[in-house]
């Protein structure tokens, strides 16, 4: 007999609790339910550097959502896109909103990747910073224009360029250099030890009563 | 007794001397020490000679100035601190530049009095060493464990809207200005006297408007073409000499977008009494050029048919370069047949394909959303199924579909997709009927019960 024919056909997993690293983040206000199109906006841009940064970012934001138990949030690629997509500035923009349990486990998986990431960001952002005292273009430095040159590509094949703010970056490539190296400084700080939460705080920096 | 805490990163290191707490019991045997007093702090920075010394309240004031600066630096929205009243105050400022931050620090000078302040320049990395060590003291429950993070988001007040004061105040600016100029305009305006009753004329009105919209009518139409236009029989030799399109592809896209012209605008379908068939030239952009009566269609007979409306006369400066030839039948039925007069020599590909999966995933999702939002339960649907290859831009426009099953043909206009189809959006159409983009090919079934299926191609 097969051993496996025990089993109850009709046997469900337990339901699964919260995944406990939500509760690692505090919820901002109790007025609070959902997000800001602002909030969802940077927590998409801040992942687009994710992805300028390394090759494959999104399969491995996947993988570090089911490493940290977030795959009930974060199950599938279709699902961290369409996460993204509540971006206002996104071409596919779905007008919908994060949750707070969604838009926690993006900024969880973002700081995560982001402490991976920890020596690759400091040296980009020495590196610009040396490169400009030279007084040098910052195209003189491989590794950092590549990731500008990534960051860039992203962001335009997947902003829509009918947003003036998007128009405006896409028109000005220093601006659209200047945002990409803002997001860096912004992911070296979610590298530290309370990176993490001072990035979820940061979100809600003007949102709150 | 004494004990020192150094939290040390690359760029900073913060070195705090304390007394310990006798009174608390140790667990263990490699606990820790408590350090409940803090006596001294020193905070300095590789590459600066500069050390800020201080005692407790430099330290207090030290982390709270820095933790909500990192809270600043994130969100780019002020904090308000504000400045603690005792002595050993420490500030951080914004550089003029992103990257730059100025820490100061003023130190309580020996005889009670505020000191000349210290500065100490920061870049970026070194200003997240000095947070990154703030937050190490901070998650350090052996030091001072009063002293801990407090994270709160600033209220929306503190909130710069995104558009520069100047930028603002330019409409106001302008409405006020506005109202001054109308006010004066307006001043200068005489008033009005008795109005006088207008003559009344009759009858030549109706006439005069005909003769104008005729009159501006003609020169426009004869002002379009950018040269004279060909005769007939320099048509039939700039035809002739136009190199024959024989690339499978670029004959399937025409053929296409020729069939969706003929068949958008063939109206009175029932008024045919026999088949009519035509040799048709097309051009590269899918233009009409020149059309033939064949087998046995009688000469007159094209103005059954949508052909004379559609037919697009080449002029000497634009002669064809390129012609595709089809073979096209107007049923009696009310079908349209159309096929390439020389057939095909090759496969029809479908031009420059979109291959990464993450962007086919992201564009599939897109398309079933977009097409299901406009798809609803059809009980009345002749068929069950209805399935469609769909070309889609990088940007998610529908450029081209066709036809995969023999209901889908007849049942198109059911669907939602001569209504999304936007050729235009990969380039087709201006110079050629061939995407000048590249697509990703996705399959699409309309269900009847209103499901939508997308999968890739």
């Amino acid at each position: 007999m097969n051993p496996s024919a025990s089993l109850s056909p009709d046997y469900s997993p337990p339901s699964r609790p919260q995944p406990l690293i939500l509760e690692s983040l505090p919820d901002p206000d109790s007025a609070l339910q959902t997000c800001s199109p602002r909030i969802q906006q940077r927590l998409d841009l801040v992942l687009l550097a994710i992805e300028a940064l390394e090759l494959g970012g999104s399969e491995y934001m996947l993988a570090t959502a089911r490493e940290l138990d977030l795959a009930s949030v974060i199950d599938n690629r279709v699902t961290l896109w369409r996460l993204r997509c509540t971006n206002p500035w996104r071409r596919s923009y779905t007008r919908s909103t994060l949750s707070l349990r969604q838009a926690k486990a993006l900024a969880i998986v973002a700081s995560h990747r982001a402490r991976q990431l920890t020596v690759l960001i400091r040296q980009l952002l020495l590196a610009k910073q040396q490169v400009e005292e030279k007084g040098l273009p910052i195209e003189q430095h491989f590794r950092l224009s590549e990731y500008l040159e990534r960051f860039r590509a992203h962001f335009r094949s997947r902003m829509n360029a009918r947003r003036a703010k998007v128009a405006f970056y896409l028109a000005h490539e220093s601006a659209l250099n200047d945002l990409a190296l803002d997001l860096l400084g912004q992911l070296l700080f979610c590298t530290g030890t309370a990176g993490m939460q001072r990035f979820w705080i940061s979100l809600f920096d003007g949102e709150v009563a | 007794m004494t004990i020192k805490r150094q939290y040390s990163l690359p760029n900073c290191r913060l070195l705090l001397e304390g007394i310990v707490d006798e009174e608390v019991v140790v667990e263990g045997d490699h606990a820790r020490p408590l350090m409940s007093v803090v006596v001294h702090a020193e905070c300095s920075f590789t590459g600066s000679n500069q050390t800020l010394i201080g005692g407790p309240a430099f330290l207090s004031n030290l982390t709270r100035a820095v933790s909500v600066y990192a809270q600043e630096f994130l969100s780019g929205v002020q904090h308000p601190l504000p400045l603690p009243a005792e002595g050993e105050r420490v500030q951080l400022v914004r550089g003029d530049r992103r990257d730059l931050h100025h820490l100061r620090y003023y130190p309580k000078a020996a005889d009670g009095e505020v000191g000349a302040p210290i500065q100490v320049d920061l870049n970026t990395v070194q200003l997240f060493d000095l947070v990154e060590a703030v937050d190490q003291f901070f998650a350090d429950t052996r030091t001072l464990p009063g002293l801990t993070l407090q994270l709160a988001p600033t209220s929306r007040r503190y909130r710069q809207a995104d558009v520069p004061a100047v930028q603002r105040s330019a409409p106001l600016a302008l409405g006020v200005s506005g109202l001054a100029l109308a006010a004066i305009a307006l001043f200068l305006v005489p008033v009005p006297g008795r109005i006088e009753e207008p003559e009344r004329k009759y009858g030549d009105t109706a006439s005069e408007t005909a003769e104008e919209t005729e009159a501006t009518d003609t020169p426009e139409t004869e002002a379009s073409p950018s040269g004279p236009l060909l005769n007939a029989e320099e048509l039939a030799a700039a035809l002739a000499d136009a190199q024959q399109i024989l690339d499978p592809t670029e004959l399937d896209y025409i053929q296409r977008y020729t069939r969706r012209e003929l068949d958008g605008s063939w109206e009175n379908r029932d008024e045919l009494t026999q088949d009519l068939t035509y040799r048709l030239s097309v051009g590269r952009d899918g233009a009409i050029l020149a059309y033939e009566p064949v087998e046995g269609t009688p000469a007159g007979a094209d103005e059954q048919t949508p052909l004379p409306d559609l037919v697009f006369q080449p002029t000497q400066d634009a002669l064809p370069e390129a012609i595709a030839e089809y073979k096209v039948v107007f049923t009696a039925n009310g079908i349209l047949q159309i096929n390439p007069w020389a057939g095909y020599q090759g496969t029809p590909t479908f031009g420059p394909r979109l291959e990464a999966p993450d962007q086919l995933a992201e564009l599939g999702e897109q398309l079933q959303a977009t097409l299901a939002s406009r798809w609803e339960e059809n009980p009345d649907l002749l068929s069950d199924e209805l399935t469609y290859r769909v070309g889609v831009t990088e940007a998610g426009a529908i450029a081209d579909y066709v036809a995969q099953n023999a209901a889908a043909f007849e049942l198109e206009a059911e669907t939602p997709l001569p209504e999304l189809l936007d050729p235009a959006a990969a380039g087709i159409g201006e110079e050629t009927v061939v995407p000048q983009q590249p697509l990703g090919q996705f399959r699409v079934s309309f269900y009847k019960d209103g499901r939508v299926e997308v999968t890739p191609f």
